[in-house]
């Protein structure tokens, strides 16, 4: 599976605890914009990214702007392994 | 007349410093133009400002005035849900933290405690207004003043204190560097006390409470007493404007809106205080140190009110002033051209730790709160106390620093490519 994959069945997962609809690539993640990852899954999410993707998420890549869609996530993730 | 301190202004800052400084046996003197006690807003203390209380032997006195008890602060996140949990602990350097406690407190009834507490230890008070500082050369070596008769004096003194607060006596004079605006100046706090709040239950009903609704609109709950509740709320000035409401019929709709969960702990709302707001409060005045004089507390620099630094800030500086002041008095020669200055650069330490952990509060909730949980949950409990001032940087400190610096250039990144399109 490649990176898209991976984070689409972790949101898609999620979702269908929370009763959310699935977001398209480019709708918010974050629930400040309405979307499903709030302040308490953000964590589980970054743990579950530098596990599975072998990377590091620095304190500074922490930004909304990398969280804030799953095109957004997708691209941070291939830019730490590149 | 003559004295070796003169503090302008008998606020926590300006006592404070009068009861830090009088066991050196020096003639000290406060000049407040109110009459004591007087209606103050900022009423929570961070569990530092507890330990300067204790320093000054005053915590029985605030256990048998029954202020309420802080353990902490709980931050409740925009629908009332994810609350995010501050407790005040302390820290030894060979046992590390430590649970503890501090107080909020009425702000009449406190610093007039503390006014009437540095009297009762040898300090002169005199109830007149500071009219302009005095000078012999370049050196500030007293204070105009103005008493409530109307008869006007020279109070000489070998260090003027400003603890005039927002009044920013000194910087209103001249004497001051540029003042800078403070990242949150466009906001309105509007606030009053309410009877009838539920609290938490037990032990922990003294805490304060944040409701956070979105980015710089928010609201405060601090217990003032068994009865009685200060709560205020804060929002950008545009957005109070537009709403075209009395401050009373603002604040009554805000509080019922704002956050579920503060709906939920106001059922009854009864104003048992006039209803008041303030505008435009985040300021910073540079250079506020010089020769024969220096200042603390609001009078220099005020951040933002979200985590009751205000009284905190005041206290601290006055216990650092008053050993700067302290070993200047020592020193003979007193040749330096700013005796004070290392003061001002602890200040500034303290202030713009602070300002850092504010700014990525506000601008990086999602990083804030991952830092804050997971990575450096005791740093950010340091913060949040008040030890602020280690020459060496906490690493919590440093990664949120990083965060506003990221976070800066790609506000300029995303406005450059902006213009480019």
């Amino acid at each position: 599976m490649n990176v898209q994959e991976v984070l689409t069945d972790y949101i898609r997962e999620l979702v269908a605890k929370t009763g959310q609809s699935m977001p398209t690539m480019d709708q918010p993640l974050l629930d400040s914009a309405g979307g499903v990852i709030d302040s308490m899954s953000l964590w589980p999410l970054i743990v579950f990214v530098e596990e599975r993707f072998g990377i590091k998420v620095e304190d500074t890549d922490i930004m909304q702007e990398n969280f804030q869609t799953l095109r957004a996530l997708t691209k941070f993730i291939e830019s730490k392994h590149s | 007349m003559k004295t070796d301190i003169a503090i302008i202004g008998g606020g926590p800052g300006g006592s404070a410093a009068a009861m830090f400084l009088s066991p050196i046996g020096l003639r000290i003197t406060i000049i407040e133009k109110a009459q004591s006690p007087r209606y103050h807003i900022g009423e929570s203390l961070t569990g530092e400002c507890g330990n300067c209380l204790r320093t000054l032997g005053l915590e029985e006195e605030m256990t048998a005035r029954r202020h309420p008890v802080k353990y902490g602060v709980t931050v409740y996140g925009p629908r009332g849900k994810n609350a995010f949990w501050v407790p005040v602990k302390g820290w030894h350097p060979e046992s590390g933290l430590f649970d503890t406690h501090t107080w909020s407190v009425r702000r009449s009834d406190f610093d007039h405690m503390l006014f009437t507490g540095a009297a009762a230890r040898g300090v002169s008070v005199m109830q007149a207004e500071a009219v302009a500082p005095l000078f012999n050369g370049d050196t500030v070596r007293g204070v105009r003043v103005r008493t409530s008769g109307g008869t006007v004096e020279d109070i000489q003194s070998e260090v003027l204190v400003d603890a005039s607060g927002q009044g920013t006596f000194l910087s209103n004079a001249g004497m001051l560097g540029r003042k800078v605006r403070g990242n949150y100046d466009r906001q309105v706090a509007i606030f009053s006390q309410v009877t009838g709040a539920i609290r938490d239950p037990g032990a922990a009903s003294g805490n304060t409470l944040i409701f956070y609704r979105q980015k710089h609109h928010w609201a405060w709950f601090i217990p003032l007493d068994d009865e009685v509740t200060s709560v205020g709320i804060v929002v950008p000035a545009d957005y109070y404007r537009a709403k075209n409401e009395s401050k009373h019929d603002f604040l009554m709709r805000e509080l019922h809106e704002l956050n579920p969960e503060l709906t939920r702990r106001l059922p009854e709302i009864q104003f048992v205080e006039e209803v008041r707001g303030i505008s435009n409060y985040s300021y910073r005045l540079l250079n506020f140190t010089g020769k024969g004089f220096l200042c603390v507390g609001d009078s220099h620099r005020f951040i933002d009110p979200v985590f009751s630094f205000g009284v905190f800030f005041a206290m601290k500086e006055a216990e650092y002033a008053a050993s700067s002041i302290e070993s200047f008095f020592a020193d003979s020669k007193r040749e330096q051209p700013n005796p004070f200055a290392e003061y001002e650069r602890l200040c500034d330490r303290g202030q713009d730790n602070i300002q850092e952990l504010i700014d990525a509060f506000w601008e990086h909730p999602y990083a804030f709160s991952m830092l804050a949980h997971h990575r450096y949950p005791e740093d950010v409990i340091h913060m949040f106390a008040g030890r602020v001032y280690n020459e060496a940087p906490l690493p919590g400190l440093l990664a949120m620093r990083a965060i506003n610096e990221q976070g800066r250039k790609n506000r300029v990144a995303h406005e450059c490519s902006g213009s480019l399109n």
